[in-house]
């Protein structure tokens, strides 16, 4: 993945922070992926991608407003950098890269084959 | 649903808090409480918390684990972080050296751990019987006029039950008594086709009931309190039950069939031994048969059990009973048994079980504490050389430390620390050791296996006590070999350093030189020992035994026969068709062989002389015996098969004539040895023989006539051996059909008897080798350190004219000095351990001055090995290059 090193959860983690675009924190992705990926995702591996993700400079956190739900607790919200956004990018590029590659025979072999 | 539904456990946001990254904590304890809301709604408050739990475990991993260093540095440990990162840049700097020590001391260790693990075995033997500490052996104890001549580890079969009877303090004796000559041992059985095969003298024993109460051998089929009650029953072990009845389930029952001994028939198992463990006395024993049983034998009906004497007796006492009583009371017994007042003294010893393995008094070869502890002490040395290279080779570094010891101080650091800091650097380097060593023990347990012929696993029979010693030797040593450096190390003048002047000392006789003497000493003394153990057992091998055992095959007489009669007849057929092979030389029959057992022993006198009996000991052999064994007649004749008129004739060795004054070889044949009323007229004197290995000292011997015994010996030329023994063994097998083939050279069951002899030296030289080329490492290591201090001198002297040559004798010189001051200490020593050592052998090499030279000159070669191509290197170089730095 040359100068972009991040893993398959790592890549669905940013793009789930990019589609909550300013509603993303701990809960909300957690559940946004639940949903979407139809997987179950742990606190402890979401958290531990995040701090990962941000000590690569991919994502930002903010702190949001502390309310009574949550035990007073407030939450931490994070967003997209610029580097998050070039690593997505260029993630999808070489997918689309490599699809593109594939020789038009094995994609019709395999439609046969369904 | 509970009164306050909303709320998750408190011990486990508790623990969250302790363990969890501050910087998280708020955010995360947050997100889980909102999830833990949804939970209870939508699943309820029980599973809701499971699920809470779960998430909080799996929270814990590295990322949101807190820092172990803390947040707020309020202590030192970033220094000591600052330490660790110094140990390890100037361990990667040197790393020649870094080898050196690490692997050094990894070797070391490793060899500790090996020696450990062969000793511990050793000194684990039978220790898993809860009774051990109650179990004596009764010795019998020879002295002439209160001087020791022998002592044996027999009784008569009388003694046990006798004592029973008349000490207090005596639960239960038990007797075992070997099977003579080994048996074929045959099992039938309607599911399976019948088994036959030879077993070994050693693995059949008679026991006593008691055997299997006394000794905690697991039982896995049978009745443990009447295993041997019946005169026909026998116990296997499983190894046995395999091998004789191998598709049986139920093998108690079943029959096996023993020929041989004085007590053969059919017998019924009646118990299935677990296989025995290997550190046991008794592991060897395959097969139990009853006492009482053989005590019906022929032989022993007529007897009060104090004749016979080649039984081993154990009482167990009971827990309370005093010992010294009971040996009082034993010497009682036998001394009013005894019947005539003779010179020898004959006593009961009661020696105790648990020192039977390794501090046996009435033998002396075999594995005894005396051999491990030189095991254990090598395994010191070699890791106290890999330590003393250590200190060596850190202070001779000390110059490539000493700006950044010198800046430390200037910025503030105390002595303590620099010390600390020091010491830690060797903690790194001898743990990595550590580690390392366990992986190259753990490797090389095959080669200890194959040494050995044990098998082991690591760790095993190593009881604690020996790793808290072993670990207090390590972090003793680490700390010492770490201490001195660092006392060097942070000794130095802040000014002097970092100004960059020179300031190391170069004293001829400093401490380097006095550890790097002592490493030699060691060296010195190790290589003498290898040296010794070789050319003792070369001596043994290659000493003129007076018995030509090379090419002469033992094959065993049949077994399994109708009558003695019959089979001496076959035994005639078989002798006639094997000289029909050309290839065969003698054939003789005997009941002895050389390398092992007599047949008998007694006590004889001669005749017309009122001097004391003196024992002698009995070989029966037929008249082809002695041309079979080369063995050289002084006087008279050897027996002859038509010349068996006058009974009881006898050939005897010169040492009888000695011993029993019977004057020159002439002289002695036709005078008659004498026992009660029998008489033994001598016919022939033979010229002595070692008929055991050479630890043993000649004694009187005689050699009876019969023509019928255990072994068949075959004289056979050395060209097409393999043919040869395949047409013996056709003729084997056509005239004794019911007996297995069974053969063997004699002289590799002679030289058996060196087996333990050859793993003794094997074991330490393999050790010694390790400390020698751990000394090597650290020799180079100094030697390249010191040559490159004098790299300058040596370049000015080249310049003012000196030669390579001279150069080289400069430098060697130094090295020569130490070696010599190593062989004049020790030496002395030498010659005290090897007099000890040689001590045990009745016939042994002398040690002459070329024991110690021959180590010395050595020693100097691999010096010069070691460093010589350092030193040539240093002595070659162009002065240019060499003066050109500034």
């Amino acid at each position: 993945m040359g100068k972009y090193q991040i893993g398959e959860f790592e890549e669905v983690v940013l793009l789930t922070v990019g589609v909550l675009y300013g509603d993303a924190y701990g809960v909300s992705i957690k559940l946004a992926i639940e949903e979407k990926l139809n997987r179950k995702v742990s606190v402890g591996a979401l958290q531990s991608a995040l701090k990962r993700l941000e000590s690569k400079g991919y994502l930002t956190s903010k702190e949001g407003e502390s309310t009574s739900e949550r035990g007073g607790r407030p939450k931490l919200y994070f967003s997209l950098t610029k580097a998050g956004r070039d690593a997505i990018e260029y993630a999808r590029e070489v997918r689309n890269q490599l699809y593109d590659e594939i020789p038009k025979v094995a994609l019709d072999l395999k439609v046969v084959a369904i | 649903m509970s009164k306050n539904p909303a709320s998750p456990p408190k011990l486990i946001l508790r623990f969250l808090k302790w363990f969890c990254d501050p910087h998280m904590h708020r955010y995360l304890e947050g997100d889980l409480l909102e999830l833990f809301e949804a939970e209870v709604s939508q699943k309820g408050s029980r599973r809701a918390k499971w699920g809470f739990f779960w998430e909080v475990l799996k929270l814990f991993r590295p990322g949101i684990i807190k820092s172990i260093y803390g947040q707020n540095k309020l202590n030192q440990l970033g220094m000591v972080r600052n330490y660790y990162k110094m140990a390890f840049r100037s361990i990667k700097k040197d790393r020649v050296h870094t080898f050196i020590n690490v692997f050094g001391i990894a070797i070391g260790m490793a060899a500790v751990i090996l020696i450990l693990q062969y000793t511990s075995f050793e000194f684990s033997y039978d220790s898993f019987h809860k009774r051990k500490a109650d179990i004596y052996r009764l010795d019998s104890f020879v002295s002439r006029e209160g001087v020791e001549v022998a002592r044996h580890p027999n009784s008569g079969y009388g003694y046990g039950p006798e004592l029973m009877e008349k000490v207090p303090g005596i639960e239960a004796f038990l007797r075992i008594h070997a099977l003579g000559g080994g048996a074929v041992v045959t099992s039938e059985s309607e599911s399976q086709s019948k088994r036959q095969f030879f077993e070994e003298e050693g693995k059949l024993y008679f026991v006593d009931q008691a055997f299997f109460q006394a000794f905690d051998f697991e039982l896995l089929q049978g009745n443990e309190s009447a295993l041997l009650a019946d005169l026909h029953n026998i116990v296997i072990t499983e190894k046995i039950w395999m091998k004789y009845l191998p598709n049986v389930q139920e093998p108690i029952g079943k029959t096996l069939k023993i020929d041989g001994g004085r007590y053969p028939g059919t017998f019924r198992v009646s118990g299935i031994l677990k296989n025995l463990p290997e550190n046991s006395r008794f592991a060897n024993i395959e097969f139990f048969l009853p006492m009482k049983g053989l005590l019906t034998a022929e032989q022993y009906e007529e007897d009060d059990g104090w004749g016979w004497s080649n039984f081993v007796t154990y009482v167990v006492k009971e827990p309370n009973a005093d010992i010294r009583q009971i040996q009082f009371a034993a010497i009682n017994i036998i001394n009013d048994r005894r019947e005539e007042e003779s010179e020898f003294h004959s006593d009961l010893i009661l020696s105790p079980f648990t020192d039977l393995h390794l501090r046996d008094q009435t033998r002396q070869e075999g594995i005894t504490a005396k051999k491990l502890s030189f095991f254990l002490i090598i395994a010191f040395f070699i890791i106290v050389i890999a330590w003393l290279n250590y200190i060596n080779l850190s202070t001779a570094q000390a110059m490539k430390r000493a700006k950044e010891v010198g800046v430390r101080k200037v910025i503030g650091a105390a002595r303590p620390q620099l010390i600390a800091q020091f010491v830690l650097e060797t903690l790194i380097i001898n743990g990595v050791a550590l580690l390392l060593a366990f992986g190259i023990a753990f490797g090389s347990l095959p080669l200890l296996e194959s040494l050995t012929e044990k098998s082991f696993t690591l760790g095993e029979y190593i009881p604690v006590s020996s790793w808290l010693v072993f670990f207090g030797i390590f972090f003793l040593g680490t700390f010492l070999s770490g201490f001195y450096p660092a006392l060097i190390l942070s000794s130095f003048n802040p000014i002097v350093v970092i100004k960059g002047t020179s300031f190391l000392r170069n004293r001829k006789f400093g401490l380097r030189q006095v550890l790097v003497t002592f490493q030699l000493l060691i060296a010195i003394c190790l290589i003498t020992g290898t040296w010794s153990v070789y050319r003792q057992l070369h001596f043994m091998q290659n000493q003129d035994l007076g018995l030509e055992i090379d090419q002469v095959l033992n094959v065993r007489a049949p077994f399994v026969f109708e009558n003695e009669e019959t089979v001496v007849k076959k035994i005639d057929r078989f002798r006639d068709r094997l000289h029909s092979i050309a290839a065969v030389q003698e054939v003789s029959v005997s009941d002895a062989l050389p390398g092992g057992e007599y047949n008998w022993g007694s006590r004889l006198t001669v005749e017309g002389s009122d001097e004391a009996a003196i024992s002698i000991q009995m070989m029966m052999v037929d008249e082809n015996f002695q041309n079979t064994y080369g063995m050289e007649l002084l006087a008279g004749r050897f027996h002859d098969k038509a010349l068996q008129s006058v009974p009881h004739q006898i050939v005897v060795n010169e040492t009888t004539l000695e011993q029993f004054n019977l004057g020159s070889a002439e002289e002695a044949v036709g005078k008659r040895l004498k026992k009660g009323e029998t008489f033994f007229p001598i016919i022939g004197v033979l010229k002595d023989f070692h008929w055991n290995s050479l630890r043993d000292k000649k004694i009187p011997t005689l050699l009876y006539y019969t023509n019928f015994g255990g072994n068949l010996s075959v004289k056979v030329s050395s060209k097409n051996l393999k043919e040869t023994m395949a047409r013996i063994g056709e003729h084997y097998e056509d005239i004794f059909p019911d007996n297995p083939f069974d053969y063997h050279f004699v002289d590799a069951y002679f030289n058996d008897q060196y087996k333990e002899d050859q793993q003794f030296g094997t074991i330490f030289n393999s050790f010694s080798i390790i400390a020698i080329v751990i000394a090597c490492l650290g020799l180079f290591g100094l030697a390249s350190f010191t040559l490159s201090l004098r790299i300058k001198e040596i370049g000015i002297r080249k310049i003012l004219g000196a030669k390579v040559l001279s150069i080289l004798t400069l430098i060697f010189k130094d090295y020569l000095l130490l070696i010599g001051l190593a062989a004049i200490f020790g030496i002395p020593v030498l010659y005290f351990l090897l007099e000890n050592w040689l001590e045990d052998y009745a016939y042994s090499i002398e040690i002459t001055p070329d024991l110690f030279l021959i180590p010395v000159i050595m020693l100097i070669a691999i010096t010069f090995c070691t460093i010589g191509y350092q030193c040539i290197k240093a002595a070659t170089r162009n002065p240019a290059t060499s003066l050109r730095t500034e």
